[in-house]
Formats: structure tokens, sequence, C-alpha cells
């Protein structure tokens, strides 16, 4: 198989999808989204804060302080830059509630490993 | 597909992952020392030197947090529900071949254990979307290091894009998308994957300390000759490089029947300066000469293959392993030394199929992997403490 733009040699074959994010924990979808909503958000502050960190430190080794930080207009390409990585943002925290609703199927795979006896 | 009638809503899952990689962390700290230190090397990267973007390397190490929580803090508080679930029932959690299927129904409507099941889950899906995403924006530079890697060592790497692929090695494992044959890139999401479940589990292994362990527990044949070694399923070349490193005279393959691994396997054994052979191969027919190898090891193949072909691959193992050379597959426990069939180990393993993919392991654990070995004519030792706590021991020797 080659790449998507045609440049590559992947190396790869077909595969047997496993579709496993319409699984339903909770009595209704809407709390399993949440708590994946959730989940995503941690991902998103953590990252966040451990970036902060790192300017922080850097800033400061440098002089800079934190008044300069605070007065920082952005550019407007950066302004867009950051809009886009804003909507990038949105869908990973929020997406997940987008599944809300959808319908629940029979999911039969664990259950035959437990008739077969594991 | 999933419904929540019938989705057991999950004992301790992540124990499945505890046991066999040799517990949590707390566990760990409690079953003693590995067999041997971990070669020492330089300090560890971390994920920014890792991962294309400081929001990638962030996510990441949060998902090896929370995953490191989810293991061991939530799992204490999952087990002592599933237990109480249990004693209004009458039944002691230390009871063996208990029948899951009449209970499930009153656990997965417990809310903690739902919530345990489900924020698993979330990380583990976000934690392989964000990788195949963030891996996925960078594909051209990617595709660059891999080809620049296969010109620069050409003689390092066989790629077989014409082989049939079995349909056992088509699954989506642990719901890496594309699984490892589907994705160009599954051989770098599975490093980045490996690196953090290692993390939650043990602490770093993202300079291979921890497969190290693994490496420096194969055994040696009676006559200490090892010339010629074999990691069998490969996966990302760990084993394999840490085959090289404990014998640098030997030559060392490794194969694995994805071409995406073996050419990730390539790429970053030309980066370490580790002098390995690749290949694209079936472990059940490998290709190489009969008597060929001093020692076979493995790790962690055997539950990820169905049952036919696990009985070709211990015959191919036999036929290609010279007279007095070991055969070490190190895996889940089976036989007598897998752990007792309690409420919970059973639901463990009803996870691991249900929400994690783990298509092969049931098959892999109903039968005694020491006994089929030994069937195939091998000599077999299961008294050694194994390579890494939770896993099964077998050191098979090929009679002389």
């Amino acid at each position: 198989m080659v790449s998507q733009n045609g440049k590559h040699e992947t190396h790869t074959t077909d595969y047997l999808a496993y579709d496993v994010e319409k699984a339903a924990f909770f009595d209704h979808p809407a709390i399993d989204a949440l708590v994946s909503s959730m989940v995503a958000m941690g991902s998103e502050v953590w990252s966040a804060q451990r970036r902060i960190k790192v300017l922080e430190s850097v800033l400061t080794s440098q002089g800079i302080s934190l008044e300069k930080v605070n007065q920082y207009k952005p550019s407007a390409e950066e302004e867009k830059a950051w809009r886009a990585q804003r909507d990038q943002f949105i869908k990973r925290v929020y997406g997940s509630l987008e599944k809300t609703g959808e319908a629940r199927t029979q999911y039969g795979a664990g259950m035959d490993s437990l008739r077969q006896g594991g | 597909m999933m419904d929540r009638r019938t989705l057991f809503a999950g004992a301790a899952f992540s124990s499945t992952l505890a046991w066999l990689f040799g517990g949590s962390r707390a566990v760990a700290s409690a079953s003693g020392k590995p067999a041997a230190d971990a070669k020492p090397g330089k300090t560890p990267l971390e994920y920014d030197e890792l991962l294309p973007t400081a929001d990638a390397a962030g996510q990441m190490d949060f998902h090896a947090g929370f995953l490191a929580w989810s293991l061991n803090d939530f799992e204490k508080q999952s087990t002592k529900r599933l237990n109480a679930i249990l004693a209004k029932k009458g039944i002691d959690p230390k009871a063996e071949n208990v029948d899951l299927i009449p209970l499930i129904d009153d656990i997965r409507s417990d809310p903690l254990m739902a919530l345990r099941m489900r924020t698993w889950l979330s990380n583990q899906e976000l934690m392989l979307s964000g990788l195949e995403e963030t891996l996925g924006r960078e594909s051209e530079r990617y595709f660059a290091e891999m080809e620049t890697a296969e010109a620069k060592y050409p003689n390092r790497i066989e790629l077989n894009p014409d082989m049939k692929m079995p349909t056992y090695a088509k699954h989506e494992i642990h719901l890496q998308k594309g699984g490892y044959v589907g994705n160009p890139f599954a051989g770098y999401v599975n490093y980045h994957y490996g690196n953090i479940l290692y993390e939650a589990l043990f602490g770093s292994n993202i300079q291979d300390e921890r497969i190290a362990l693994m490496a420096a527990a194969v055994p040696l044949p009676d006559d200490g000759k090892v010339e010629r070694a074999l990691d069998m399923g490969c996966g990302t070349g760990r084993l394999a490089y840490g085959l090289k490193n404990r014998f640098p005279e030997a030559k060392v393959s490794g194969i694995d029947i994805a071409g995406p691994m073996v050419r990730f396997s390539h790429k970053r054994a030309v980066d370490l300066g580790i002098d390995c052979f690749f290949a694209q191969r079936a472990a059940e027919a490998t290709g190489f000469p009969d008597n060929h190898f001093d020692v076979i090891a493995s790790n962690i193949l055997h539950h990820e293959v169905d049952a036919a072909a696990t009985d070709e691959i211990i015959k191919e193992a036999f036929r290609i392993l010279r007279p007095g050379g070991i055969f070490y597959p190190i895996d889940h426990p089976t036989g007598k030394q897998a752990p007792k069939k309690t409420v919970s180990t059973k639901f463990w393993a009803f996870n691991d199929r249900a929400i994690n993919n783990e298509v092969w392991r049931a098959d892999f654990e109903s039968r005694d992997f020491g006994d089929l070995i030994r069937r195939a004519g091998f000599v077999v030792d299961e008294s050694l403490p194994p390579a890494v706590w939770g896993t099964g021991s077998i050191q098979a020797m090929k009679p002389v």
C-alpha cells in the first residue's frame, strides 16, 4: 500500500477494526461522555501547566519579569494560530459529548471469553 | 460492539496489566528486586525529547500519571468494592472458578466499578488517539526517518510486502488504531504507548531499561555459546537490542509479522548504533535454516497469536534452534503457574478482551504453555524465577 500522497510505500495491510468507541458503562451514555471529557480536560490542563512551568523558568533565567508577559499583545498570525489550536482543544475535550445518545449495541466478545472458561 | 447490559463494568482490569508486567508500583516494591540490575545508560530521555510538540509531551505525561493512579489508588478502591459486592452475595473473593456470567449485571451496575472502567478506557483512547494525531501530523518526517535508515543499512532489514497476512495478526490489539499491520507508524505509536505503560507500572523504559532486565534473565545454553540469537515477535525491537547488548559478539535477529514494526525496530536500531537484523517474517514460518540459533527469546508474543499459530511457532522454534539451544518465551503464566482463577482474576481477563481487545489471551491461557513446549520435544524447566514478576517462567532446551 502507498501513503495518501502516493510518495511512500507504507508496508501495511488491511486490518480488523474494533469498535469500542460506543462502549457505555453508565445508565446513559451521556455520563460516559462526561467522564471522557473530564479525563481529556485533565490532560489539557496538565499539559498547559507543564508548559507554563517551563516558560516561567526560562523567562526568569533570562531576567524577564511577569509584567512584560502581562503586557504582551499577540500578532495577527498568532491570533489565527491560537484560534485553530483552541478549536483543537475544544474538539479534544468536548468531542466525546458528540457521541451522546448513539445507540448501544451488543458486545459479545468479552462474554465469549468468559464462556470459554476464562 | 459494546452494550452496557453485557459489558461487565470492570473489576480490577488494570491488574491484568499489573499482573502481566510485574505488579503495580506498590506491589512491585513489595515483591522483591528484579533478577538483575538494569544496564546503566544515558540519563533517560523525557517525552519532550521524543514527541514532536510540547503539547503532546504534556498530554502523554498526563496519561502516564493517570494510568499510574488508576492502577494503584483507584485499583485499591475498586477491589474493595468488588469484594463488598461479592460478600453481599455470600461469595468468598478467594473462591476459584466461580461462574461470572450471573454476576456481571450486579457488578457493572455499581457506579464505582463503572467509573473505574470508564476512566481507564477514556485514558487509553485519548492516549492512543493523541499519539496517532500527533504522529500523523509529522508523517513525512517519520517516513523519511524509516527510509533513511533503510537506505543506510539495507542489509539489516528485510521486508516482505507480498506475504499473506494471517487473520490473527490483523486485530487492533489494545485498541491501537490499525493494529500492528495497518498503520505505517504502528511502531512509533507502540513505542510511545509502551513507554507510558511501563512508566505507569515501573518507571521509565524510554531507554529500554526494563527490557534490559528481560534480556539479562535469558538463560545461557550449557556450553555458554551464543553466536546467534533471535527475538521472536520483536515488536519495537527492544528485546533484540537487549540481547545484542548482552551478547555483543552474536548475530542478533528480530522478526515480526508486521512491516511497520520491523521498520521502526530497524530505524531505532540505526539511531542507537545497534547492529541487529530485522525481518518481516511469521514466527511460525521463519525461513531460517534448521539448528540455526543458540538462543530464541520472545516478549509477550504468544498471548497475541491464536492457538493454531502457537502450536506452529513452538515447532518452528524447535526446528531452528540448535541442539542444546535455549528457547525462552516470556509471557503470561499458564498451567500450574497461572494465578488462581478467582472472581477478580477472571474479571481482569474478561475486560482485557472486552475493552482492551486482547483477542487471543483467553485461548493462550486456557492451555498449559509449558506442557505444549514439552510435547514439542523440548526439555522444559519451569522452576526458575520469571524474568519479570508476574510473567510465566519457561526455560526450554532442545535436547542434545
